[in-house]
C-alpha cells in the first residue's frame, strides 16, 4: 500500500521554493520588481526613523510650500509635511493590500474548492452567488460596504477583499474541474481517502499556483481600489496619511500644487507595477504551457 | 512584419496630432461682432430647475435671467419696481398692495396680470413642503387677491420685515400660468417667464440653453440701457468636478466659470485673457455648531476655552488662501444686520483657553497631554461633511484643540447622515454654512427653540430671550430697529458660545476678459444678463 | 443545446432579482434620510421634514415598498427620483448611452491594439520589443485612472490646448476620456493576446505547418491568430464589466454625465429609486453580456456545453 502512495508522489530533487526563487532572479525586470517591493516594506517598517516630521503634525503658515530644502516632497494645504505623509502612507497602503487580497483569496479559495470539488448542487448554489457578486458593480458594492460598516480602513479591506472573492473563487473552480480528473485524484479516491483529506492534500496544492499568480496582480489591484474609494472620501479617516485620500486631496490642487498629488501617485504606481510585474513572472513561471 | 505595422501605426498618431495642432493658433476662439453667444458653466447639474421648487444657487443664477420679480434691490439694497411698478404698505405692516406694469408679456405670448401673479402664489402655496425654498420665503402670506387687473393685495399674517427681500430673489419668479397648466410636472423643461431671455433647451444634467428676449422693455430703471438685452444666447453647462472649471476657462470651453477652487487660481491670474470676480455672500457663513446638550460641550466654559483655542484666521488664510476672510459670528460680514463687535469677542489666545479650563477642573492628570476631570477624559466628537472645505479645517480644529489639550474624533458622514446626527443631537460639534441669504433666513431656522428638537437647530439651546429676539427681528419693519434686535441676537449667540465661526463664503468667478457689464445683484449671486455684452475692440 | 440556453437564461434572470433584492435591502439599512437631506439647505422645520418623508412614501413597511417596486418595475415604472421628481426609467434611458459610447469607443481603441501589441509581443518573445510592449501594459493597469486623466488634462487641455478639459458634445470631447479609459483595459487585453498567442504557437499544429513549409506569414496569418483570438474575445466580455465601473471615474473627472457619476450621486443622495433603477441597468447590462459571452463560448467548444 505504501510503496503505491510512494511512487504516486512525485519526484522532488529540489524545495519547489527554492527552485522558483531560482527561476525568478534570472529576469532583471523581476529582481527590480522583487527589489521595488522590498524598499517600500522597509519604507514602512523603519518609517519612524525616516520620516523627518511628523505626518499629522499643521503648519498653517507653511501651507501649499514647494519642494525645496526643508520639504523635499512640498507640503500640503495644511502645511503637512508631504515627504513624511508619502512614508507613513507605505504602511497604510501595504496593510491594506495585504489584509484584502488575504480575504479575496481565503474566502474565494474555499468557495472555489467546494465548488469545483462537489459540483451538482453546491456548485450551483456558489456560482449563483458568485454572479450575483459579479453584477454589482465593484463600486457600487464597496461603496455600500462602507457606507454600511463606516469609513475607516478596517472596513475598506473588507469592502475591498469581499469585491475579489469572485476572481478566485472562478478560478479556483476552473483548476479543481481540471484536477479533478487528474489520475492521482482518482487513484487517491480508489484508496478510500476522505473528501477533505483529498482536498488539501491534493487539490488544493496543485490549485495554488494561479491563485498566487492572482494574489500578486490583485495585490495592485487592491491598493487602486482602495485608493479609489478614498478618492470617494469613503477610505481612510482624515487625517491618516494614506496615498489614495492624498491623491484625492491634490485634486483640487493639481493645478497650482501638483507636487501633492505626483508624488503620492507616484508611490501607487511603484507599488502596483512592481506587484503586477512579479504577478507576470510568477505566472511565466509557474505556468508550464509558457515553458520555453 | 509587426514591427512595420506598429511602426506605421505610430506615425499616423503622430501625424494626427501635429494636424490637430496646426489648426490651434494659440488664442482664444474668435466672437463675432456684436455677439453673440455666451458659455458659462455651473457646478453639479441638477436634473430640474424650477424656481419654485428647487434650492441650489443655480435658481439664482441661470433663471434669474429668464424670469422677473415683482421687486428688485438696487447698489444701495433699496428696493426699486420690478414687474411691480408701484406698491403701499399697510395696516401696521400686514397689507402690501401692488400696482404692475401694464406693458409686460410672457415668453409664450401671455399676458402678464394680477391674475398670473396670484397664480403664481397659489402655486407656490400648493407645492408646499416639496418646495424647498420658495415657499418658506413667502410662508407668511396669507391671501393674495385681484382687486384689478393689475392691482393685487397681499395680506400678510402678520408683520413681515423680509417680505419685499424674498420677492426680490428669483426664488419666487413670475412664471407663465398658461405653461404651467400646459406642462404640469413637466414645466421645468418648457419654462416661460418674462425676463430678459427666454427658455430654449434643456438636456437634462448637459447645458441650458438661453435665447434672447427681442419684446424684453420692461427692465429695472438702475440699468444702462432699456430694450432687449445685448447678448443672443447663453448657454450654461455643467462641470461638478471643481478641478475642471479653471482648465476648462483657460481653454476657452466657457467664458464665464462659477465656483473656481482657491487653488486653482495661479494661472487664471496670471492670465492676460482672464480675471476672476470676488462675491461676498451674504448670509450664513461656515461655522460649527457646539451641542449644548452633549457632555462636554454642555458646559459654557468648554465651549469658550475652545473658541479661545481656535484660530480660523489662519485656516482660512491657509486653506481658502487667503481669499475668504474668517467669520465671527453667525452672520456673514456683508450682511446687513452683521454686528462688527464680534470682531473681537474670541481673539486667539490659548493661554487663556487653558485657564478656563483649568479653572473649571479639566486638568492633566495622566499627563497624557489630554485634559481629564473625576476620571472621564476631555473629548468631543466632531462631524464632518464633504463640502466646504470642512475636512481640512476640521482636521486644524483637531490640531489646535490638542495643543490646549482637548482630544477631538473626527468623522467624515455623508450630508443625510451628518443631519440626522445633528437633529438626534449624536455629535458635539457639527458643520454646517451657506442655507440662509438674510438674516431672518439664517438664523431662524438655526437657533430658534422651535427648531432644537427635529429642526435643523444643532445647538440645541432653548432660549426664551434669543426667541424674542429672533421672533421680533422679522416683523420688525424699521431698518435701524431691526439691525438692533438681530445685533442683540448675535451678541447673545455668540456669548453662550452657541457656534465656532470658521469663514465667509466667498464665490470665484473667473471671467474670459472679453465680458463686459458682469456685476453681481441679489445676496451676491444673480449676474446682471441682461447688461453683459462683449467687448471685441482692441486686445 | 436548447436546454443550455435555458438554463442560462434562467440563471441570469435569478442573478438579476438577486441583485435587486440584495441593493433593496442593503439601501433600506443604509443611514440617513433622504427627506432631511433635500430639505438640509432650506432650513426648513422638524414637522415639513416629517411631512416630507409621509408624502415620499417613506413612512410604509419595508416588505411593502418591496413588492410594490416589484409590480411597477414589471411594468415598466422604475418610479420616481426622489432628488429630481422625474421618472427614473426616463433618467437611465438618457445617461446609458452616454456611457456606453465612452466604454465602446475605449473597447474599441483598447481592444485592437492592445491584440496587435500582445500579439507582437508573442512573436518577438524576450526580445527587448516584448519587454517594452509588456511594460506599457503593466502601466495601463497599474496607474490610477484619475492620476492619469489629470495629467492628460494638464497636458492636452491646459498646456498645449489640444482637446478640451471637459464636457461632452463632439469628438473632441470623447478623445481624452477615452484615451485614459482605454489605457486602463488595454493592459489586460495585451496580456491576454500574448499569452494566447504564445500558447498557440507552442502547439503541435503550429509544428506541423513549418514543418510542411509553410511561409512563416501564412502561419502567423492563418493558422496562429484566429486561434490566438478566441481567449481575447471572451475577456472582451469581462472588460466591459470593468469598464462600466471605470467609467465612473472617468466621468467624475471629465465632468461627462454617465450612469456611473449619475450612480454615485444617487447613492450620496439617498435617492432610493434611482440607485435601484441604476443597479438594476448596470446588472442587466453585466447579466446579459456574459450570457452572450457564454453562449458564443459555448458554440465555438463543445466541450464547454456539457458543464
Amino acid at each position: 500500500m505504501s510503496s503505491i502512495q510512494n511512487s504516486l508522489s512525485l519526484p522532488r530533487p529540489q524545495s519547489p521554493a527554492r527552485l522558483l526563487l531560482g527561476r525568478l532572479l534570472r529576469n532583471a525586470t523581476t529582481v527590480s520588481a522583487i527589489t521595488v517591493l522590498m524598499v517600500f516594506a522597509l519604507i514602512a517598517i523603519a518609517a519612524p526613523v525616516l520620516a523627518p516630521y511628523d505626518p499629522y503634525q499643521v503648519f498653517p503658515d507653511q501651507a501649499l510650500l514647494p519642494p525645496g530644502y526643508a520639504h523635499w516632497m512640498g507640503t500640503d494645504l495644511l502645511g503637512r509635511d508631504i515627504l513624511s505623509r508619502v512614508i507613513y502612507g507605505a504602511r497604510i497602503s501595504l496593510l491594506i493590500g495585504f489584509v484584502s487580497v488575504s480575504i479575496s483569496g481565503v474566502v474565494g479559495v474555499v468557495l472555489g474548492l467546494l465548488a469545483g470539488y462537489y459540483g451538482g448542487l453546491i456548485d450551483n448554489l456558489v456560482m449563483r452567488l458568485i454572479d450575483t457578486l459579479m453584477a454589482f458593480p465593484g463600486i457600487l458594492l464597496a461603496l455600500t460596504i462602507v457606507a454600511l460598516l463606516g469609513p475607516g480602513l478596517g472596513n475598506v479591506m473588507i469592502a475591498v477583499g469581499v469585491g475579489g472573492i469572485a476572481s478566485y473563487a472562478r478560478l479556483v473552480r476552473g483548476s479543481v474541474l481540471s484536477i479533478r480528473e487528474e489520475v492521482y485524484v482518482e487513484a487517491a479516491r480508489s484508496t478510500g481517502a476522505r473528501d477533505l483529506r483529498i482536498i488539501f492534500r491534493h487539490i488544493l496544492p496543485n490549485a495554488l499556483p494561479p491563485v498566487l499568480v492572482l494574489a500578486s496582480m490583485s495585490y495592485g489591484w487592491a491598493l487602486l481600489s482602495a485608493a479609489g474609494l478614498s478618492f470617494l472620501g469613503l477610505g481612510a479617516i482624515p487625517p491618516a496619511a494614506e496615498w489614495g485620500a492624498m491623491l484625492s486631496d491634490g485634486r483640487e490642487l493639481m493645478w497650482d500644487a501638483p507636487w501633492t498629488a505626483v508624488f503620492p501617485g507616484i508611490a501607487i504606481l511603484c507599488i502596483v507595477l512592481a506587484a503586477n510585474l512579479l504577478g507576470d513572472a510568477l505566472r511565466d513561471i509557474l505556468d508550464p504551457r509558457l515553458s520555453v | 512584419m509587426m514591427n512595420k505595422i506598429i511602426r506605421s501605426f505610430a506615425l499616423g498618431v503622430i501625424a494626427v496630432l501635429v494636424l490637430t495642432a496646426c489648426d490651434d493658433t494659440g488664442e482664444a476662439p474668435p466672437i463675432a461682432e456684436n455677439s453673440g453667444k455666451l458659455i458659462l458653466s455651473s457646478t453639479k447639474p441638477g436634473s430640474r430647475l424650477d424656481p419654485h421648487l428647487d434650492i441650489q444657487w443655480e435658481v439664482l443664477y441661470v433663471l434669474s435671467a429668464v424670469y422677473d420679480t415683482l421687486i428688485y434691490q438696487d447698489d444701495d439694497n433699496n428696493f426699486v419696481p420690478g414687474l411691480a411698478a408701484s406698491w403701499q404698505v399697510s395696516n401696521g405692516g400686514t397689507v402690501y398692495s401692488f400696482q404692475l406694469r401694464e406693458d409686460v408679456t410672457y415668453h409664450d405670448g401671455e399676458p402678464f396680470n394680477a391674475e398670473a401673479v396670484r397664480f403664481n402664489f397659489e402655486r407656490i402655496k400648493s407645492l408646499s413642503s416639496r418646495s424647498l425654498k420658495a415657499a418658506s420665503l413667502v410662508s407668511t402670506v396669507d391671501t393674495v387677491v385681484v382687486t384689478a387687473p393689475y392691482t393685487i393685495e397681499i395680506t400678510l399674517k402678520h408683520p413681515d420685515s423680509f417680505f419685499l427681500f424674498n420677492l426680490s430673489l428669483p426664488y419666487i419668479a413670475m412664471v407663465s400660468p398658461a405653461a404651467v397648466k400646459q406642462w404640469g410636472d413637466a414645466y421645468h423643461l418648457h419654462q416661460a417667464g418674462t425676463g430678459p431671455f427666454m427658455f430654449d433647451e434643456y438636456s437634462p444634467g448637459d447645458r441650458y440653453r438661453l435665447v434672447r428676449n427681442p419684446d424684453y422693455r420692461w427692465a429695472p430703471a438702475f440699468y444702462q440701457h432699456q430694450g432687449p438685452a445685448y447678448l443672443e444666447e447663453i448657454e450654461w453647462r455643467f462641470l461638478p468636478e471643481p478641478s475642471s472649471r479653471a482648465p476648462a476657462l483657460e481653454a476657452g470651453d466657457v467664458n464665464v466659470a462659477f465656483d473656481l477652487v482657491p487653488t486653482n487660481l495661479k494661472r487664471i491670474l496670471k492670465s492676460p485673457r482672464h480675471r476672476v470676480s470676488y462675491v461676498h455672500i451674504t448670509g450664513q457663513p461656515a461655522y460649527w455648531f457646539l451641542n449644548t446638550q452633549l457632555a462636554p460641550t454642555n458646559e459654557l466654559v468648554v465651549r469658550k476655552a475652545m473658541l479661545y483655542a481656535a484660530d480660523m484666521a489662519a485656516g482660512a488664510r491657509a486653506i481658502t488662501r487667503g481669499i475668504s476672510p474668517p467669520a465671527h459670528g453667525p452672520l456673514s460680514r456683508v450682511t446687513p444686520e452683521y454686528a462688527p463687535e464680534l470682531d473681537d469677542l474670541y481673539p486667539h489666545n490659548p493661554d487663556l483657553a487653558r485657564q478656563l479650563l483649568v479653572e473649571a477642573g479639566w486638568i492633566d492628570s495622566d499627563g497624557d497631554g489630554i485634559r481629564d476631570r473625576n476620571g472621564v477624559p476631555l473629548r468631543v466628537e466632531l462631524s464632518m461633511v464633504s463640502w466646504g472645505q470642512s475636512i481640512p479645517f476640521s482636521i486644524l480644529l483637531q490640531s489646535q484643540l490638542r495643543e490646549v489639550g482637548i482630544d477631538v474624533g473626527l468623522e467624515t458622514m455623508d450630508h443625510a447622515v451628518q443631519i440626522e446626527a445633528g437633529q438626534q443631537g449624536r455629535k458635539n460639534i457639527s458643520f454646517t454654512g451657506s442655507s440662509g441669504y438674510s438674516a431672518a433666513d439664517s438664523l431662524k431656522p438655526f437657533f430658534h427653540s422651535d427648531n432644537t428638537e427635529s429642526g435643523f437647530a444643532f445647538a440645541k439651546f432653548n432660549d426664551p430671550e434669543l426667541d424674542r429676539l429672533l421672533d421680533q427681528g422679522e416683523i420688525t419693519l424699521d431698518d435701524a430697529e431691526r439691525i438692533t434686535l438681530y445685533q442683540t441676537a448675535q451678541q447673545r449667540i455668540m456669548d453662550q458660545a452657541l457656534i465656532l465661526p470658521i469663514y465667509d463664503f466667498v464665490l470665484l468667478i473667473g471671467v474670459d476678459s472679453r465680458v463686459e457689464g458682469l456685476e453681481w445683484r441679489s445676496v451676491g449671486l444673480v449676474p446682471t444678463f441682461y447688461e453683459m455684452r462683449f467687448d471685441v475692440g482692441d486686445r | 443545446m436548447g436546454r443550455f440556453i435555458l438554463q442560462r437564461i434562467l440563471a441570469a434572470v435569478l442573478v438579476i432579482l438577486g441583485v435587486i433584492t440584495i441593493t433593496f435591502v442593503l439601501m433600506y439599512m443604509l443611514p440617513g434620510d433622504p427627506a432631511a437631506s433635500m430639505l438640509a439647505r432650506s432650513g426648513a422645520s422638524g414637522e415639513q421634514i416629517a411631512q416630507l418623508r409621509a408624502e415620499m412614501g417613506l413612512d410604509r413597511p419595508l416588505y411593502s415598498q418591496y413588492f410594490y417596486y416589484i409590480a411597477d418595475m414589471l411594468s415598466g415604472d422604475l418610479g420616481t427620483s426622489l432628488a429630481s421628481d422625474r421618472p427614473v426609467a426616463v433618467m437611465l434611458l438618457e445617461v446609458l448611452p452616454k456611457t456606453l459610447i465612452l466604454v465602446f469607443v475605449a473597447l474599441l481603441i483598447a481592444v485592437p491594439v492592445g491584440t496587435l501589441m500582445g500579439v507582437t509581443a508573442a512573436v518577438q518573445q524576450n526580445t527587448w520589443v516584448d519587454r517594452l510592449l509588456v511594460g506599457i501594459s503593466a502601466l495601463g493597469v497599474s496607474i490610477p485612472s484619475f492620476f492619469l486623466a489629470l495629467i492628460m488634462i494638464l497636458l492636452f487641455s491646459v498646456t498645449l490646448r489640444w482637446l478640451p478639459a471637459s464636457g461632452q458634445g463632439g469628438l473632441e470631447h470623447l478623445i481624452l476620456p477615452t484615451l485614459v479609459l482605454a489605457f486602463g483595459a488595454f493592459g489586460t487585453v495585451v496580456r491576454t493576446a500574448r499569452t494566447s498567442m504564445i500558447d498557440v504557437l507552442k502547439q503541435d499544429y503550429i509544428r506541423t505547418a513549418r514543418a510542411k513549409g509553410k511561409s512563416e506569414q501564412a502561419i502567423l496569418y492563418g493558422h496562429a491568430l484566429p486561434n490566438a483570438l478566441v481567449p481575447v474575445v471572451t475577456m472582451i466580455g469581462l472588460q466591459f464589466g470593468w469598464l462600466v465601473s471605470g467609467s465612473f471615474i472617468v466621468e467624475t473627472v471629465f465632468s461627462r454625465q454617465g450612469l456611473g457619476s449619475m450612480m454615485i450621486n444617487a447613492i450620496l443622495d439617498k435617492d432610493l429609486p434611482l440607485v435601484q433603477g441604476a443597479v438594476l441597468c448596470t446588472a442587466i447590462l453585466y447579466v446579459t453580456l456574459n450570457l452572450l459571452v457564454d453562449l458564443t463560448y459555448g458554440l465555438i467548444d463543445p466541450r464547454i456545453r456539457y458543464d
